[in-house]
């Protein structure tokens, strides 16, 4: 049975978002999102209702896209960071801990370069939290009476 | 909380169709659905149905993302994201197959290790001329809850979801 083998306390999530918020901020990117190996959405910035949808879809393709090209890995050799150019945007995705993953949405004025360089300090900010949260297991508790279905 | 639920079974089982269903019936949940598929309508890799649930309290959100896997055996290279990450397993049985056919797909699950996982099996197309008989799929499945079904039209998808979402929560608890 698939157990997360972490648990993030709510402190630790609000410190998460305000990291997020300032790397994206400060470089002027559209969307940040943190999500683990599985695909399941941790944080993401901006922290607005109307982002959820999107920073979700991301966190659940960019988890599976990772987990796909991992098959190829013995060809590209390269499973640390992805990047894929739209036309409008362009999104990097790159590997802070074999557990965790980082996404980032910016336009074409933002460049790649300086994306990956702040991406190091904040990878390393994030990991302190996220090495707290690995110790612990998750442990909320919902019975299927309790949902609204 | 966040859950995942993984629809497996033969290609053309009705996978995608159950999804399909479930996005008609829970309308009002439905927070994203994403399939990638092929121009004859196969799915190729990601097949998710997302659902945002409210606790009766309306203080809790569950999160569940319904899975399926593409059923054709070239894809069999792909699974291993979509396994390694599971809560749960509806195993959709084509019952206008055999038996053998339809466990040579249960067999991967064993294969990758997820015997262990609440699952819930699905007896579909009980409306095909000399479906597998139902003693036989229960007989074969002893030990888990067996729901029949016609998922094109809609019967059975709903009590399916809704007994696998009570054997995960379940499990869940037992565990927290």
């Amino acid at each position: 049975m698939d157990v997360v083998g972490y648990s993030l306390k709510e402190e630790e999530i609000k410190e998460i978002v305000s990291k997020l918020e300032a790397f994206r901020s400060s470089l002027f990117l559209d969307l940040v999102v943190l999500m683990d190996d599985g695909g399941r959405l941790i944080a993401y910035s901006p922290y607005v209702d109307g982002q959820r949808p999107i920073a979700y879809r991301v966190a659940v393709v960019g988890a599976a896209t990772v987990g796909a090209v991992d098959q190829l890995e013995s060809i590209i050799s390269s499973k640390r960071h992805m990047f894929f150019a739209g036309t409008d945007k362009n999104m990097y995705i790159h590997v802070i801990s074999p557990k965790f993953l980082l996404a980032s949405v910016f336009s074409h004025k933002v460049p790649l370069g300086s994306v990956k360089l702040f991406k190091e300090k904040l990878s390393k900010d994030l990991a302190s939290i996220l090495d707290k949260a690995l110790s612990r297991m998750e442990k909320k508790v919902i019975r299927f009476e309790d949902i609204a279905l | 909380m966040n859950l995942r639920i993984l629809y497996h079974g033969l290609g053309m089982a009705g996978k995608t169709t159950n999804l399909e269903k479930l996005r008609e019936i829970y309308a009002e949940y439905v927070s994203d659905r994403m399939h990638q598929q092929t121009t004859e309508g196969r799915t190729v890799y990601l097949d998710m149905l997302s659902l945002n649930l409210r606790t009766k309290s309306g203080n809790g959100e569950v999160w569940i993302s319904l899975f399926t896997t593409p059923g054709q055996e070239r894809f069999r290279l792909l699974r291993g994201w979509l396994f390694g990450h599971v809560d749960g397993i509806v195993f959709v049985i084509d019952s206008s197959r055999s038996l053998e056919e339809n466990l040579r797909a249960y067999e991967e699950l064993r294969k990758y290790g997820l015997l262990k996982v609440p699952m819930v099996v699905q007896a579909n197309k009980r409306d095909v001329p000399n479906p597998l008989p139902i003693e036989v799929i229960k007989e074969a499945f002893r030990g888990f809850t067996v729901v029949e079904a016609i998922a094109r039209e809609g019967q059975g998808v709903a009590e399916t979801f809704r007994e696998i979402l009570r054997e995960v929560l379940n499990a869940k608890a037992s565990v927290g």
